[in-house]
């Protein structure tokens, strides 16, 4: 960017690698102090707006700034806490998503928050943030330190989201269900985690590669006796990712914990920690265990996973009647197609990671419109089941057609961003030799048709003498700017791909 | 004399697996919390054998596991506070700290 000041000039460049932390680090400490003193809580939910979009603008200043650009090229990217921390691409795009699906929550849930969390109403928010911050910092980090710490940011605060209807049984059940099995996962993962760091000596993940590699100056190789250790670990770890992203068969939390948990929330948790889990399972298996004889043995693994996430989700959600749960297992399928690419990025690793990184994007993009329906349908009426939805179409026609264009994305027809992410999906798997995984996620796309088609029936065909909806306008600013989002990603997907292509090929 | 590595990495192995089976079977909440927190111990002493075995050959990196371990302890007591603030909750809405009379979301 041709500016008078360059960032690296004005201040100390390792800084800048955190500096979309550090923003959102001071607007939640500013929230939290204006929360004393504004009675308008309203205005305040702008003040942590302002501050994600400020995160996003430092994203896109300093990623164009042509010394961190030359450094980044140069593989010197930006460094922070020696080293734990990079501002490479993979952690520009992957920031850049988390802080897009954290503006959209803010925005579509200004009046569920308004009108059912009156009690907490800035400490959701406040929660929101700290979420984020996680999550940032779990797709930046290269050491598995960092990562863990990240991870656990994310889960913990999660664990109060989901809980947050203080006097609602069963958020109060979802909160429960969601803490119990998340602290075991976190516990699995961690042990696998030590484990790794049996075998290897070390915790940062080129530091790991370069010891299953033969060692390095550093560190000394790990030698043959430790595989059995190595595989042990990998497993562990596979378990914990799995869980954080609702894999198969680490799934059965999903649909309690979608269901119970507040609308808003639920957005949140099918968009955000899961895209961030899938991020930090690249960092980990790919920059740190992606060496030769080890990549077959989890790629295997994530194949497998991936192979019964999809069929199971999509069966289940079949016979789903309530739109919360449908659309858990729908978000557990999904999470297969995404692991696709992330067992595909073992062994053709730069269309892997991209296919990956497009995939989480344009999925984000698609479920939170879907989600923002959603929000407005239980703030409305508290109406969550598939058959309260009919005669959407003369309720509120924008709603019931950005629902089937969502719907249709998630299905992958063409032309739209889901067609397009399961195409690079689908070339990523078949050059990896996963052609069989490839074939299957075909088939399952179809399987998935049958309960999104029962949706757009009822909204469309059935009568229904449900009164129109009112106004939202948080809601309906989120809908449209999801379909801005999926009708962009599509036409102007040129500029995406090869973002994320640059981004794939930094993290070896 | 030496302690030979295998035993507290056994001991470290068996309070995971003690915590695992404890946290998958019981049904009072406050209980499984009590599990989990002995999973977390068996993978600090793990970490901390670990970094004591790599001392002599990776002595720049073998430090990173005692630091990782006293994250871990921290981060277990923001967990326990957070997850007794959920259970307390629970017990106020329906008198229950039995995980199998949460029944109201189906599955």
């Amino acid at each position: 960017m041709p500016g008078v000041l360059s960032w690296s000039q004005l201040v100390n460049p390792s800084y800048v690698a955190i500096l979309p932390h550090l923003i959102i680090t001071a607007t939640l400490l500013v929230v939290i102090v204006l929360d004393v003193y504004f009675k308008e809580k309203r205005s305040l939910v702008w003040v942590t707006l302002a501050g994600v979009v400020l995160a996003m603008l430092s994203i896109w200043y300093t990623a164009s700034d042509p010394k961190i650009q030359a450094a980044i090229a140069g593989g010197q990217p930006l460094e922070f806490w020696g080293d734990m921390i990079i501002a490479d691409g993979f952690t520009f795009f992957m920031n850049g998503v988390l802080l897009g699906i954290a503006a959209l929550i803010i925005l579509l849930s200004t009046d569920y928050v308004a009108k059912f969390l009156r009690g907490a109403h800035m400490e959701f928010y406040e929660i929101i943030l700290a979420t984020t911050l996680g999550m940032m910092f779990m797709v930046s980090s290269r050491d598995l330190l960092t990562i863990y710490i990240g991870l656990e940011l994310t889960s913990i605060s999660s664990y109060v989201l989901a809980g947050v209807l203080r006097k609602d049984a069963r958020s109060n059940e979802a909160g429960l269900k969601y803490f119990l099995t998340g602290a075991v996962a976190s516990a699995v993962l961690l042990f696998g985690l030590s484990l790794i760091f049996g075998a290897t000596g070390t915790t940062r993940l080129p530091e790991i590669a370069a010891a299953l590699a033969g060692g390095s100056h550093v560190v000394a190789a790990a030698g043959p006796a430790l595989t059995p250790l190595l595989v042990a670990g990998m497993a562990f770890m596979i378990v914990g990712f799995a869980f954080k992203v609702a894999a198969v068969p680490m799934h059965l939390w999903a649909p309690d914990v979608y269901e119970g948990a507040p609308t808003p929330v639920t957005a949140f948790f099918s968009a955000g920690p899961k895209g961030a889990a899938m991020a930090a399972i690249l960092r980990v298996f790919v920059g740190g265990l992606g060496v030769a004889p080890f990549t077959d043995k989890w790629t295997l693994m994530w194949a497998a996973a991936a192979a019964l996430s999809m069929t199971i989700g999509n069966l289940v959600a079949l016979q789903q009647t309530n739109i919360k749960r449908m659309m858990a297992y729908s978000s557990i399928a999904q999470a297969g197609y995404i692991l696709v690419g992330v067992a595909a990025s073992g062994l053709q690793t730069a269309e892997g990671i991209s296919s990956v990184l497009f995939y989480v994007m344009a999925y984000a993009v698609t479920n939170l419109g879907i989600f923002a329906v959603l929000t407005h349908m239980d703030q409305e009426g508290g109406w969550v089941d598939v058959e309260n939805y009919a005669g959407l179409a003369k309720r509120n026609p924008l709603y019931a057609w950005a629902m089937l264009l969502f719907f249709v994305s998630l299905i992958g027809i063409p032309p739209t961003v889901g067609f397009l992410g399961k195409v690079f999906l689908f070339r990523a798997a078949s050059a990896a030799g996963y052609l069989w995984l490839a074939v299957l996620m075909a088939v399952n796309s179809v399987i998935s048709v049958g309960y999104y088609y029962r949706v757009v029936k009822v909204m469309f065909l059935d009568p229904s003498d449900y009164p129109s909806l009112q106004r939202s306008s948080g809601i309906s600013a989120t809908v449209v700017l999801s379909l801005i989002g999926v009708v962009a990603f599509t036409i102007f997907a040129n500029p995406f791909v090869q973002w994320t292509a640059q981004s794939a090929a930094l993290l070896q | 004399m030496e302690l030979p590595i295998y035993y507290p990495l056994g001991l470290g192995a068996l309070l995971f697996g003690l915590g695992l089976w404890g946290a998958l079977t019981q049904k009072n909440a406050v209980r499984i919390l009590m599990f989990i927190e002995i999973m977390l111990n068996g993978v600090n002493l793990n970490l901390i054998t670990f970094s004591r075995y790599y001392w002599q050959t990776n002595p720049e990196t073998a430090a990173r596991a005692p630091i990782l371990t006293l994250f871990v302890m921290t981060v277990a007591a923001a967990e326990a506070s957070v997850g007794l603030a959920i259970i307390l909750s629970m017990v106020r809405n329906r008198g229950v700290v039995e995980v199998d009379k949460a029944t109201l979301l189906k599955g």
